[in-house]
């Protein structure tokens, strides 16, 4: 092995120009950004997803009532063909890819939505924690404290069964419990930037022109904490499109009668091992395809909104 | 230091207090109770199931309720004298000063709904076979990710670690239920190398943790070990494959930061030799933190196998999880939250405090 070869693989070994005066923060970090590998891959990867999930379902409509009537019928689905390119299911023998396209918009609805969601609310707490301080601060964080300290694998199955039973099946069920437990974090990251901020000189000087608390925490603190915020959106995106296959796969998530790419691979795995992986096969990819292009624009946006931070 | 541990305990004490108020809260916002199982039984009176209900304490009002569970209050009692036990004390105090045997701070854990089993019981029989994945799973993933880890942050840049970073960074990003088919499918079909699931071969050998089994175990341990043996390998392989990647890529992260660090640049300076360098000086201040995460595995040692134990039908904590959750069997679930968040908050005071003993600059 050769130690001449160091050829440079992420973006931090990218040094970006020497920033000119007129250059905002976020030029740079939109700069540094692009000019590395990961971001523009990863961005380009989840395009092809959006553009799979979006466009597909012209092409392969989804409609729950209709099941195909083969001339022949093979019980374990046949594999990809050129009329069915992702081949067929077992059972019903309906097409993977119109599910997988279908399937698409559910899981990528509850991966966005959860995480705006979730981050939302704990922006939210965390600078109404972080800013106001005192009491109330010593309450959220307790609560913080609290909603953690359960393992949240076990909560997030309680949680999706209960309101099963209540008799929701659809993806605002898995939604609803995805942001009740996924904004914790964000609260303490936001609390800890918005500490730092409140000493800051600008801050002082805009109470002391007599600006109102609420205008302040809005306008002169959230923008400068918001950095952290946006490098954890993409994770968090990816976390819970994991998180509703985990879910579904163990059937408390959403019904079959909408598909996700999860609860396709609940009801495929008994298949996969009599040899359809087809079926399993393809929602797989697209997960962890979207979690692994999500993923790469988290870390080369940590890179570019970081620079001093650390490098993974 | 004893006195940041002793506030550490308090605390987690008060946040211990907090996630039972909310696991509770949690499970009775959950429709149907223990009276469900009878739901479908058409000579099953209106009279009959208030009647079940009051036997089991269900319908007194919430608060109540949550007392008892928790043992503060006795269950003989309605008032406000059921905070007092029989001998006069509180009654959340030990057993043996305040006459109070009832209630989870007490270590009555109660009775499942769905079988009357007591819950103690079946986590204990459940605990076993997850210790024994979980730590077998945890030993081999540290130690891996260690080892590579530090290998391709020393060497960052190199061919070999760019092919194993980006290996690591996919398989990070990969579901575990996923990776548990693919290698269920590849070595237990295709190969047909290993047993498919289960933890010991039903023909041969009794249901694990039974008596019976452990009679078959002390008269031939070996074929019984390796009976085990056959069937961790799977599980085990599952879970360190996909945690040990996340890890590897922290610990090389962090050699590559401390690589840079100015106290090592001086040891390299002064003409140490590279073993040297990265053994007394790089990798003491690298693998601090990572070290502290070994306090943050503590509770994946009880219920963090739950995919793993699923897909591969591991008798364990997680299987009965997912059980009690069909179930809606709320002593159990409730008690298996419970400890679960017992082991979270001991293993973030692990954490803090082995952060404190290993890392010099951190003085309490």
């Amino acid at each position: 092995m050769s130690k001449t070869v160091a050829r440079s693989k992420s973006t931090s070994k990218v040094k970006a120009k020497a920033p000119s005066a007129s250059e905002s923060p976020w030029t740079q970090a939109r700069r540094r950004f692009f000019a590395g590998r990961q971001g523009p891959w990863g961005l380009r990867m989840l395009g092809f997803v959006l553009l799979f999930v979006i466009v597909g379902p012209f092409f392969a409509p989804y409609d729950r009532f209709s099941i195909p009537n083969p001339s022949e019928f093979v019980f374990l689905g046949r594999p990809p063909s050129a009329e069915h390119i992702f081949g067929e299911t077992a059972q019903l023998q309906l097409d993977v890819f119109m599910l997988t396209v279908n399937g698409g918009r559910g899981s990528l609805l509850i991966g966005f939505i959860s995480a705006i969601g979730g981050i939302t609310i704990g922006t939210f707490v965390g600078i109404i924690s972080g800013y106001f301080g005192g009491k109330l601060d010593g309450f959220l964080m307790r609560l913080v404290d609290v909603f953690l300290a359960i393992p949240s694998l076990f909560v997030i199955i309680v949680g999706a069964r209960i309101i099963s039973e209540l008799g929701g099946t659809g993806l605002m069920t898995v939604i609803i419990v995805f942001v009740a437990f996924g904004w914790m974090g964000t609260a303490r990251l936001v609390r800890g930037q918005v500490l730092g901020l409140r000493e800051m000189e600008f801050i002082e000087a805009a109470r002391a022109l007599g600006v109102s608390p609420v205008r302040i925490a809005l306008r002169h603190v959230l923008p400068n904490a918001i950095g952290p915020v946006v490098v954890s959106f993409p994770f968090a995106v990816g976390g819970a499109i994991i998180g509703e296959a985990f879910i579904s796969y163990l059937g408390f998530g959403v019904s079959p009668l909408t598909p996700t790419w999860g609860n396709m691979l609940s009801n495929s795995q008994q298949f996969f091992l009599q040899g359809n992986w087809w079926w399993v096969g393809f929602p797989g990819l697209f997960i962890v395809l979207t979690a692994l292009s999500v993923n790469m624009v988290g870390d080369a946006l940590r890179e570019s909104l970081e620079p001093e931070g650390r490098r993974a | 230091m004893i006195k940041f541990a002793l506030k550490r305990i308090a605390l987690g004490v008060t946040i211990m207090l907090g996630s039972t108020v909310l696991i509770y809260a949690l499970l009775l916002a959950a429709p149907g109770g223990p009276e469900q199982k009878y739901a479908l039984n058409p000579k099953y009176t209106a009279a009959q199931k208030e009647g079940y209900l009051k036997s089991l304490g269900l319908d007194k009002p919430v608060p109540v309720q949550y007392c008892r569970w928790l043992g503060a209050c006795r269950r003989d009692s309605d008032g406000l004298d059921a905070l007092v036990g029989p001998t006069g004390f509180p009654s959340f105090l030990p057993p043996a000063i305040s006459g109070v045997y009832t209630g989870i701070i007490h270590g009555e854990l109660g009775y499942s709904y769905f079988n009357g089993e007591s819950v103690a019981d079946l986590i204990a029989a459940a605990a076993l076979p997850t210790l024994i994945l979980a730590g077998l799973s945890i030993v081999i993933w540290l130690t891996l990710a260690v080892l590579v880890g530090v290998y391709t942050g020393v060497n960052n840049g190199g061919r070999l670690d760019n092919s194993v970073t980006t290996v690591t960074y996919v398989l990070s990003t990969f579901p575990v239920f996923l990776l548990g088919f693919l290698i269920m499918w590849l070595f237990a079909i295709v190969l047909d190398l290993t047993p498919v699931d289960g933890m010991v071969n039903g023909r041969e050998s009794p249901a694990f943790g039974s008596d019976l089994y452990w009679g078959y175990f002390s008269a031939n341990p070996a074929a019984a070990l390796l009976d085990l043996g056959a069937h961790l390998i799977l599980p085990v392989m599952t879970l360190v494959i996909v945690s040990f990647s996340g890890d590897s890529r922290y610990v090389r992260a962090s050699v590559i930061d401390s690589l840079s660090m100015e106290h090592v640049r001086t040891a390299r300076a002064k003409g140490l030799t590279r073993g040297r360098v990265l053994m007394r000086h790089a990798l003491r201040t690298a693998l601090v933190p990572f070290a502290t995460n070994i306090g943050l595995a503590l509770p994946f040692l009880f219920g963090g196998a739950l995919i793993t134990e699923s897909i591969f039908s591991w008798p364990g904590v997680g299987r009965l999880t997912l059980q009690a959750t069909n179930n809606l069997d709320y002593p159990l679930l409730m008690s298996i939250l419970l400890i679960g968040s017992v082991m979270v908050v001991i293993g973030n005071l692990v954490a803090d405090l082995l952060y404190a003993i290993l890392d010099p600059r951190v003085r309490l």
